[in-house]
């Protein structure tokens, strides 16, 4: 593995920007209605029990990729056809983030662009950073997502005037059955993708243990800011508005008074994309390239992408497909990838400690 | 047209990485690895572009859904 | 290691990077530069008698504007027109806003636009249809002001061209925005109209207009509607009672009589909030709580000394006249439109949604028969630069 270092505020700073990724632009739990605060907040405790396992795995098997701790634990074949999976799996959800900034950049500025277009320049750009190498990706996340904070800030004061305050009222109108699926919802898009982190986590240059207070840090944050940012939602658009739009967060910056600042907006809105999808691209062309032991990730780069793109474009045929996947399907799908074989990995390598 | 831009795009992309690979002597898995994920991708593409799109991995997996009864 | 060939290969490549980028960073695929497109300031919107959608734009002209600004007095024969004002016919919206482009040069912008005119005809027959297109479409602005047009079709009034301000649509606008000194029409933009009319328990309202001179349009007064349909309008005071009700009073001034006289007051702070009463989970009243402060504007009554006393029985009298502009706007929203406005419902739906659920579909009769109580807390604070009128010396 080559000697490449991570610090603890890169890595707080691209599981943030990894955590926004699409979540800046799509809001999972709108389905909730005016119980989307509720769904975030539950599917937020059960997000971060999720993450919690993934770290707990690393922990466990300190500077392991998820590879590696897949062959530890269910021997060769059987763990590098798992590992194939998750590869799959991987390429899938860049895939699929790649179509939701390219259905978002269509929808709100370029209409008229074909968004093949759009995706293909933003995936040669990821290209360079993830070829890079891993170091550049969290340098720049370093430099750019602090940015999403900013932003978040200042559309939320400079909508102060334009609040209804009591906007999630009532409670409960529809029953806890949607909040409960809005929040399942949550936990696996997006924290729950955050086992792609076992690929990076290795790179960490502290104490493995350090890595628990990290993770824990940037979950609790990350559920704070968005929290925040759904009752913005409500407060402004009221919850017909956040259950019909596409993309809340462009509605919102075009509410702005007396500026135009949308387009701006737009573009840093984007930054989270860039590290999720970065950070999906290298995990799958390192797991790749462990599985069938090449040397160095950065040959298969190109190729992964490609096929990303590419899958990003077939994976559906209108925007609507693209909403209803990701509400109805994608919870379920991500259910073996996300909570079975980790946890099956982590009372394995939890057993393996012990005796 | 469309055609003709996907074939130039990859053959540049083929064309880049392939020249690498062979100086600096990679082995041979890695062509082998990379040529299938582009051929994938090639294929596809070029049905995309000629307009026949096939059943995507969304469709798969929500019938695969289906079959066991998770969704509806 | 690179050596220095490839060195030099990599920043050739670069440079060649950087020339393309260059083509591609001005704009987008379908860029249009200010030359290329029409500014469209205001849109009018009407359903014509074959049940048609009647859609008037008002293009501005830059170059125009700027001619009439600097050549004022030169008097130069022909000058260009600043606005130009077109009607179409059409299915919809945008097929019309499209199919205008026969008429006119070039591409529609429709960002710009300041103002949405609703024509009476459509307005009773529904204006949910018609909105559909300025949520979904790109390049409409959320913030724009929508307004009604009384008597009158929203092609006229746009055709208005005033004197003070060369672009029609600004001065729509701006007599729109005014509104705030003095609280006589409700000003609505886009955003929340759309916000309104998803809501139960509440029915919209929007501004009116109508046009009160050959050069001059007139804002003042209010139209209710009634899912999505216009039922019929409050007069001016019946709007500031609405609005003194809702709490979206800034500044107005109200005029009580005293002393033989006329005394105007200056709402400087005003905010009051609509709730229903439940006795054993029944609503039994409405309540309207209303707190204000206000100056005395202008004094013209024969009484020689303001004092501390007086002014308490000012605010008695001056309440009363508040009161009386309320309950004018509920009895008009219950007994004429039989339509909740104020969004009684709406505070049920949020506080009481069990209740709220048993109601919900006939909940405009239900609030149509209950009793308003209508509490106004005005407080006087200060007199101006005098205290008292002129005293001849003695």
């Amino acid at each position: 593995m080559e000697n490449v270092k991570i610090s603890g505020i890169q890595l707080f700073l691209l599981i943030i920007g990894f955590l926004f990724g699409s979540t800046s632009i799509l809001t999972p739990v709108a389905s909730a209605k005016n119980d989307a605060w509720l769904a975030v907040i539950i599917g937020g405790l059960g997000g971060a029990c999720l993450v919690w396992m993934y770290v707990a795995i690393a922990v466990l098997n300190p500077s392991k990729t998820l590879v590696e701790i897949l062959r530890n634990r269910f021997g060769k074949y059987l763990g590098n056809a798992i590992a194939i999976l998750y590869i799959w799996y991987i390429v899938h959800f860049s895939a699929l983030t790649f179509r939701n900034f390219g259905e978002f950049i269509v929808t709100v500025t370029y209409p008229e662009t074909p968004m093949v277009v759009i995706i293909g320049i933003f995936a040669a750009l990821l290209v360079y950073a993830v070829n890079s190498g891993i170091e550049v990706v969290s340098r720049s996340s370093e430099l750019f997502v602090p940015l999403l904070f900013v932003i978040i800030i200042i559309i939320s004061l400079s909508l102060i005037t334009t609040h209804d305050f009591t906007a999630f009222l009532p409670l409960l109108e529809n029953g806890i059955k949607p909040v409960l699926h809005a929040a399942f919802e949550f936990a696996t898009f997006p924290l729950g993708e955050i086992f792609v982190f076992l690929m990076v986590f290795p790179h960490f240059n502290k104490k493995i243990n350090n890595l628990k207070k990290i993770a824990a840090f940037s979950v609790i944050i990350f559920i704070l800011l968005y929290l925040w940012s759904i009752f913005e939602y409500l407060f402004v658009l009221g919850k017909d508005l956040l259950y019909r739009a596409n993309f809340v967060p462009h509605i919102i910056a075009s509410l702005i008074p007396n500026s135009n600042l949308e387009p701006l907006i737009d573009i840093y809105l984007i930054i989270g994309g860039g590290v999720k999808i970065s950070i999906c691209i290298y995990a799958a062309a390192k797991a790749l390239s462990q599985v069938f032991g090449i040397s160095d990730y950065r040959k298969l780069v190109t190729a992964v992408t490609t096929f990303s793109v590419v899958l990003s474009v077939w994976v559906y045929e209108n925007l609507l497909e693209m909403v209803e996947f990701a509400q109805k399907v994608w919870p379920y799908y991500s259910i073996p990838f996300q909570i079975v074989i980790p946890l099956i990995l982590l009372l394995s390598s939890y057993r393996a400690k012990t005796d | 047209m469309n055609t003709v831009l996907v074939l130039i795009i990859f053959a540049i992309l083929i064309f880049h990485d392939l020249s690498r690979f062979i100086k600096q002597k990679d082995p041979i898995k890695v062509i082998a690895i990379y040529t299938f994920i582009m051929s994938a991708s090639l294929v596809v593409s070029l049905l995309l572009a000629a307009g026949r799109r096939p059943p995507g991995p969304a469709e798969w997996i929500e019938w695969m859904l289906k079959m066991i009864g998770v969704v509806r | 290691m690179i050596n220095r060939k490839d060195k030099w290969f990599l920043s050739t490549a670069m440079l060649a990077v950087l020339c393309l980028a260059v083509l591609f960073l001005p704009g987008c695929w379908n860029n249009r530069d200010l030359t290329e497109i029409n500014i469209v300031t205001a849109l009018g919107i009407e359903r014509s008698e074959d049940g048609k959608i009647l859609v008037t734009i008002q293009v501005v002209e830059p170059a125009a504007i700027q001619s009439t600004a600097s050549g004022k007095g030169k008097g130069g024969g022909a000058q260009p027109k600043p606005v130009f004002v077109l009607s179409y016919e059409g299915e919809t919206v945008f097929d019309a806003l499209r199919s205008m482009l026969s008429q006119v040069d070039k591409r529609l912008f429709l960002t710009t636009a300041q103002v949405l005119i609703l024509g009476e005809r459509l307005s009773k027959e529904g204006i949910v249809e018609v909105l559909d297109f300025f949520q979904r479409d790109h390049e409409v602005n959320y913030e724009m002001d929508v307004l009604i047009a009384r008597d009158v079709t929203p092609a006229e009034l746009l055709e208005i061209e005033n004197d003070i301000d060369p672009i029609p649509a600004m001065y729509i606008k701006k007599t729109v925005e005014n509104t705030v000194s003095r609280a006589k029409v409700k000003r609505t933009i886009l955003i929340d109209l759309i916000k309104e009319l998803s809501k139960s328990g509440r029915q919209p309202v929007l501004g009116q207009i109508a046009k009160a001179g050959k050069k001059v349009v007139r804002t003042e007064g209010t139209a209710a509607f009634k899912n999505g349909k216009l039922i019929g309008w409050l007069d001016p005071y019946a709007t500031r009672g609405f609005l003194f009700a809702t709490g979206k009073v800034k500044s107005t001034i109200v005029n009580i009589p005293a002393d033989g006289g006329k005394i105007s007051m200056e709402v400087i702070r005003s905010n009051g909030n609509v709730d229903v009463k439940l006795k054993n989970g029944k609503p039994v009243k409405l309540i309207v709580k209303v707190n204000l402060e206000a100056n005395i504007g202008e004094y013209e009554g024969e009484r020689k000394k303001v004092s501390p006393d007086y002014l308490h029985k000012l605010e008695k009298i001056f309440g009363e006249e508040i009161k009386k502009e309320i309950g004018r706007a509920i009895n008009l929203a219950q007994k004429k439109y039989s339509s909740d406005i104020f969004g009684f419902g709406e505070q049920l739906h949020k506080f009481h949604p069990h209740y709220w659920k048993k109601v919900e579909n006939n909940w405009d009769d239900v609030f149509s028969n209950l009793p308003a109580e209508i509490i106004v807390n005005a407080k006087i604070r200060r007199t101006g630069f005098i205290k008292n009128p002129i005293m001849k010396e003695r």
